[in-house]
């Protein structure tokens, strides 16, 4: 099932977010209410729904007269896939130009974390 | 529009490399002021980078000359000044020297160095002072050819730079659209209800400005992001622990301070001044004392205590190797970096700062330095501008010899052919019979026909142009004579190709600068009007192409035609839409387009009464320009306004 997974579009993938977030099966209208400020339409909701279905993203029960949508990809695998972007590294550093973070540090390996910890208790003892 | 938007780039890089010029010199900066001040001072230059700087004229009250530029009467019979633009910084470089690569390169080299004036009021630069005189302008003594090449160095320069501009704007907005896109799209609303107390408690005070707060796989730390609708993004799984409310801290001050607006800002001018290396720096520099102005207020005022949990939270949001690193290598020892020198600066906070005195002088350096940039850009054009004389000038036609410097001359001429057969040819240096034994190759009928050319007594070449009454009226017979009129030959030329249908009445100048520019301009019966054409030839006549058509609608009458170079000319029109007067008219790019001079302000200053002036007749000597005017006044006195330089003063 992994090897087709694509990236999804933005509104299928608001869906799935849905989805995900609940925690559990939901209902048609269930899934409404979840996405009720997106403003869609219910035959857009329909199109999406069978389209994720196609895709195998996710799966549906009958259950009395309505369906139970189900995720079927979890959300960490489909996020592999989100993050596997050569544009998005080529990009990444440019963007940060623009956004303010708490640090600049993509990684430290352990033995810096220490080095940095034990200067921040140099400098701590310094200053009374 | 080319010559605006150069000297906007022209101000743009001295203002650039005034920036240049204290960033290298001020290294003690760190030391001596709080980082919140040092952050004014770079936003204050990035504005400044980024306004066009009104370039000030020549009339500065500081005048700091580029030694190059002191500027004697040129043997400067050479390369067009193609931009002629406003700031005399170029006008320097177009009176000493025409616009050669290195002159040109100066626009655009990275190493360009800063201008003297700004730097002989920082102390111990670490840059060396260069002198005005390794500004690179070539020496003036040499008269160089014309370029031959339409599209000057100083255009093409202009053109990469804006490209280059361009490219880098996109792509930095395109990547950081890209990366929010993709954030948000992983994104999901936080849920742990410490998580959002914290940060209830911690928006308090923004209202209406607080961000939507989410948490976002593979971040590595929070971070802040948009302007209009700012998000707060977490690290997925972010643990409401005692650095949570400390981090979020940093993140609000960040908002509150309006750090994103300010890197936008930085951002644009660094995307504007791409070519400029110092403006990097400034770019780095910048971003760094932005973190650590952050830092700086979120724990001003609080007690030690206060700062050494702050640290603490600090550390502990480091991302440790096992967590996605994407960005392997380099980066490590930077990001290692930025921490010691925030942790270091917030203990520095006993150290002392000057405050505010201090960063008063440096913003006052600042504007002392763009004031001084605005000064060197107009580097001295100290030349005469008018020659105001009562004499009147024996024929107006004829250009008034300077006499004084020895370029190559070309004098108007006329010849006429009457009735009998006896040509006449007139310069201002004397008339030419031809004696009657040479037929003279012109199947002139009766009348007076008047040819049109130029004379050259240096080398005895009389090139001339004259119409066929008789025949067709879109030939043309040109006559070149190299030995002062004792050999002629003759071509013709057909313009019907070039004209449609219409015919010649008269032909107005026709010259030629080089073996690659030849001009002729000629009136043309057009319906009920006339207008002027304007033709090139880039190989000494054998073909000849239309250069600019002048219609009566705008331009009225024009007469006067005359090139300085093959850039630069100028003829006297009637302007139609302005009260009929005739005016002086300059064009810079080989006749394709032109533009009224106001020479008001300098017939103005003459010191006669009432005048009413009419331009009657231009003459050009060289690289000189002259305008001869009649007064309306009732008297016989003329005018002549005499330009150096191609018309600016």
């Amino acid at each position: 099932m992994q090897t087709a997974l694509k990236r999804l579009p933005d509104a299928e993938l608001e869906v799935m977010k849905a989805l995900w977030d609940a925690g559990r099966p939901l209902t048609r209208p269930e899934l409404d209410t979840a996405l009720r400020g997106r403003n869609w339409a219910a035959t857009t909701v329909l199109g999406l729904l069978s389209r994720l279905e196609g895709k195998g993203f996710l799966t549906r029960q009958r259950q009395g007269r309505g369906y139970l949508y189900a995720p079927a990809v979890p959300r960490e695998t489909y996020l592999a896939v989100e993050g596997r972007s050569a544009l998005g590294r080529m990009f990444a550093g440019s963007a940060k130009n623009l956004v303010a973070a708490l640090h600049e540090c993509d990684a430290l390996s352990r033995e810096e974390v220490d080095e940095l910890a034990a200067y921040l208790e140099t400098l701590k003892r310094g200053d009374p | 529009m080319m010559p605006l938007l150069l000297s906007y780039w022209k101000t743009g890089l001295l203002a650039s490399l005034a920036a240049a010029g204290l960033l290298l010199a001020f290294p003690l900066l760190d030391r001596r002021y709080t980082a919140r001040w040092r952050c004014r001072v770079w936003i204050a230059l990035a504005v400044l980078l980024l306004l066009p700087l009104p370039s000030v004229p020549a009339r500065a009250p500081l005048r700091l000359e580029l030694p190059g530029a002191a500027v004697e009467p040129l043997a400067a019979f050479s390369g067009a000044d193609a931009a002629g633009a406003m700031s005399s910084d170029e006008r320097a470089q177009g009176e000493a020297a025409p616009v050669s690569p290195p002159a040109a390169g100066r626009e655009s080299a990275p190493q360009a160095e800063p201008p003297q004036d700004a730097l002989s009021h920082i102390p111990q630069t670490a840059a060396a002072p260069k002198t005005g005189a390794a500004v690179q302008l070539p020496g003036p003594e040499a008269p160089r050819p014309l370029p031959p090449s339409p599209l000057s160095p100083l255009a093409l320069c202009g053109a990469v730079w804006a490209a280059g501009a361009v490219v880098l704007g996109l792509w930095r907005l395109g990547a950081y659209l890209f990366f929010l896109r993709r954030a948000l799209r992983r994104a999901r609303p936080v849920t742990d209800p410490r998580v959002l107390q914290a940060f209830r408690l911690s928006a308090a005070g923004l209202g209406r400005r607080a961000p939507r707060l989410l948490e976002a796989p593979g971040l590595a730390g929070p971070l802040t992001a948009g302007v209009l609708r700012p998000v707060l993004l977490l690290p997925e799984g972010t643990a409401a622990d005692a650095g949570l409310p400390l981090m979020l801290a940093h993140e609000l001050m960040h908002l509150r301070r309006r750090d994103i607006p300010k890197k936008m800002l930085l951002l644009a001018a660094n995307t504007l001044h791409w070519p400029n290396p110092a403006v990097w720096l400034l770019l780095r520099r910048a971003q760094r004392d932005i973190e650590l102005a952050c830092d700086e207020a979120v724990v001003a005022g609080r007690d030690a205590a206060y700062r050494n949990r702050y640290c603490d939270a600090l550390l502990a949001a480091l991302p440790c190797a096992q967590g996605d690193a994407p960005a392997p290598g380099a980066r490590f020892a930077r990001g290692k970096r930025e921490v010691r020198v925030r942790l270091a600066h917030l203990f520095d906070r006993r150290a002392k700062r000057r405050g505010r005195a201090a960063a008063a002088l440096l913003l006052a350096a600042v504007t002392a330095g763009s004031a001084l940039v605005a000064c060197t850009a107009p580097a001295a054009s100290s030349l005469p501008s008018l020659s105001p004389a009562a004499a009147a000038m024996p024929k107006p036609d004829h250009g008034a010899t300077q006499g004084e410097v020895a370029w190559p001359i070309r004098e108007w001429a006329y010849a006429s052919i009457s009735g009998v057969q006896s040509v006449l040819f007139s310069a201002s240096t004397g008339d030419f019979h031809l004696p009657p034994e040479i037929d003279f190759p012109h199947p002139s009928a009766m009348g007076y026909q008047t040819l049109s050319g130029v004379y050259s007594p240096s080398g005895g070449h009389w090139l001339l142009a004259g119409l066929d009454r008789e025949g067709r009226g879109s030939l043309v017979y040109f006559y070149r004579s190299d030995d002062n009129g004792l050999s002629w030959e003759q071509s013709e030329y057909d313009f019907a190709p070039l004209l449609g249908g219409l015919e010649f009445d008269s032909l107005v100048n026709y010259e030629q600068l080089n073996a690659q520019t030849t001009f002729l301009s000629a009136r043309v019966r057009d319906g009920d009007g006339r207008s002027l054409l304007l033709f090139h030839s880039a190989d000494g006549g054998q073909s000849w192409t239309l250069r600019r058509e002048l219609f009566p609608g705008t331009l009225g009458d024009v007469r006067h035609l005359r090139f300085v170079n093959p850039e630069v000319g100028f003829a006297t029109a009637i302007d139609l839409s302005c009260d009929k007067t005739r005016e002086v008219y300059r064009t810079v790019d080989g006749g394709r387009t032109w533009e009224k001079l106001d020479l008001w302000p300098a017939l103005r200053e003459l010191p006669l009464a009432s005048p009413v002036f009419t331009p009657c007749c231009l003459a050009v000597h060289g690289s000189d320009f002259l305008v001869g005017y009649t007064l309306r006044s009732g008297r016989n006195d003329e005018v002549q306004l005499l330009s150096r330089d191609y018309g600016e003063t």
